[in-house]
């Protein structure tokens, strides 16, 4: 398959713009300026980007607690974001949400969730929404390893199958849920291989190669689009950031924690783009002072911005149709 | 310019930090990723990495205890910088 390289250019301004914003996230959170636990996509980037590159607003995913890069690939406002993790009034859920629930419905970005495993029921119900209104769009379930052991996922996969829904579920197996290894937890090494048990097809492939994600999303995309339905796919990727920043990994080897480094997604797209005569240095320079620049004026801004009031606490809880 | 080395915030729950010990000597030229500090919050004891590389600059006592930002330190990118942190008798 080739890929135009307008589309390259383009994922490689998502990955840069997920790292960055990892990074300086990272940072603000040990400030101590930022409240509640993150969850660093550091590592996955080439996940969410390879598959949301097929996607429109129209389309919808559903995403986990380290939601980050999910969102920044569907399109989420750096500044929006921002502000969401600072807790103030102007964040995509105007500061109710943090990390582990960004959410932006116009973009078709169901939600982070700090339930393992939760965005598995809403792609699948947002996907049989698709099939009853009969528009041609289709819905990505991100989830982990670990989410993978939850019992919704196989309730959802059967019905998808049955019904044909244009879901595609994306597990992210980074060998880890929290401090649990999958080789000690899962039944399997290759998860995908549950999907043949419901008749749905399963792909593995190299979460770290953007080419090779692109790749197999544009089939299961395809796929659902054209009515023939799910499809499971699962990105082996390297766990290169901890699970929340903060954590020491004292579980973790050192040898596992320096192969997943040397699989780095970005740095591996950037060699790639640049022997291919894509990319010069200063193109790479060019972008991320941009990035860096918007991130500056995120960070102010929301700094800046108010906290939602005490008098605003029901605000948002029910929807106006009962009249809340 | 100079890093800061900071406490950082490492969980929702966190009071001040206690710093321990500092795992490299005044002066030492680090990584980033080599061990920095070791403190101890909730009666966990953690090991702080550098999050850059250069030239250690320490800017307090050990055995004291520190809110979460409070600057401890610095990292210098070379000599003339170490240089000049030392003689401002910069301390945090
Ligand atoms: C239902 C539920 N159980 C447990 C937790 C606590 N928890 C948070 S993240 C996590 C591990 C998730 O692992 P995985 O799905 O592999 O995602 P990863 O963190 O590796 O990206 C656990 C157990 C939770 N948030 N929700
Ligand atoms: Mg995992």
């Amino acid at each position: 398959m080739t890929i135009p390289d307008r589309t390259l250019l383009e994922m490689f301004e998502t990955m840069m713009t997920i790292r960055l914003f990892e990074e300086r996230v990272t940072l603000e959170y040990q400030r101590g300026d930022m409240p509640g636990f993150v969850h660093t996509y550091i590592g996955a980037e080439a996940v969410a980007t390879g598959v949301c590159a097929h996607l429109s607003d129209r389309d919808l995913i559903a995403s986990t607690h380290r939601g980050h890069g999910h969102s920044l690939a569907k399109g989420c406002s750096i500044a929006g974001m921002l502000a969401e993790l600072y807790g103030r009034e102007t964040g995509l859920c105007k500061g109710r949400g943090g990390s582990m629930h960004i959410a932006d419905f116009e973009i078709g970005m169901l939600g982070a969730n700090a339930i393992v495993g939760g965005s598995i029921g809403l792609a699948t119900g947002g996907a049989f929404a698709h099939q009853v209104k009969g528009t041609p769009n289709v819905s990505v379930s991100f989830f982990g390893d670990g989410g993978a052991g939850q019992g919704i996922l196989y309730e959802s996969m059967n019905l998808a199958s049955i019904w044909k829904l244009p879901v595609i579920y994306v597990c992210e197996n980074n060998g880890w849920a929290e401090s649990t290894p999958a080789s000690y937890s899962q039944s399997v090494e290759d998860l995908s291989r549950r999907a043949d048990g419901f008749g749905i097809p399963g792909h593995v492939v190299d979460g770290a190669d953007v080419f090779a994600v692109y790749e197999v999303a544009a089939e299961a995309i395809d796929r659902a689009r054209r009515g023939d339905g799910p499809s499971f796919i699962e990105a082996k990727i390297p766990r290169i950031s901890a699970h929340y920043v903060g954590d020491t990994q004292k579980y973790r080897n050192e040898d596992d924690l320096a192969d997943a480094r040397k699989r780095d997604p970005l740095e591996r797209f950037r060699s790639e783009l640049a022997a291919a005569g894509l990319l010069t240095g200063t193109a790479v320079e060019g972008t991320r002072a941009a990035i860096v620049d918007e991130l500056d004026r995120g960070v102010a801004a929301a700094k800046a911005d108010p906290w939602p009031t005490a008098d605003g606490v029901t605000d948002y809880v029910y929807s106006g149709a009962y009249g809340g | 310019m100079a890093h800061e080395v900071f406490i950082p915030k490492t969980g929702i729950y966190m009071d001040d930090c206690h710093l321990i010990a500092w795992l490299v000597d005044e002066g030492t030229t680090v990584r980033a990723g080599d061990a920095l500090f070791l403190m101890e919050t909730n009666k966990v004891e953690m090991e702080i990495e550098a999050s850059a590389g250069g030239i250690v600059h320490q800017g307090a006592p050990v055995g004291e205890d520190y809110p979460i930002g409070r600057v401890i330190g610095w990292i210098a990118e070379d000599d003339s910088e170490y240089r000049r942190l030392v003689e401002e008798g910069t301390s945090a």
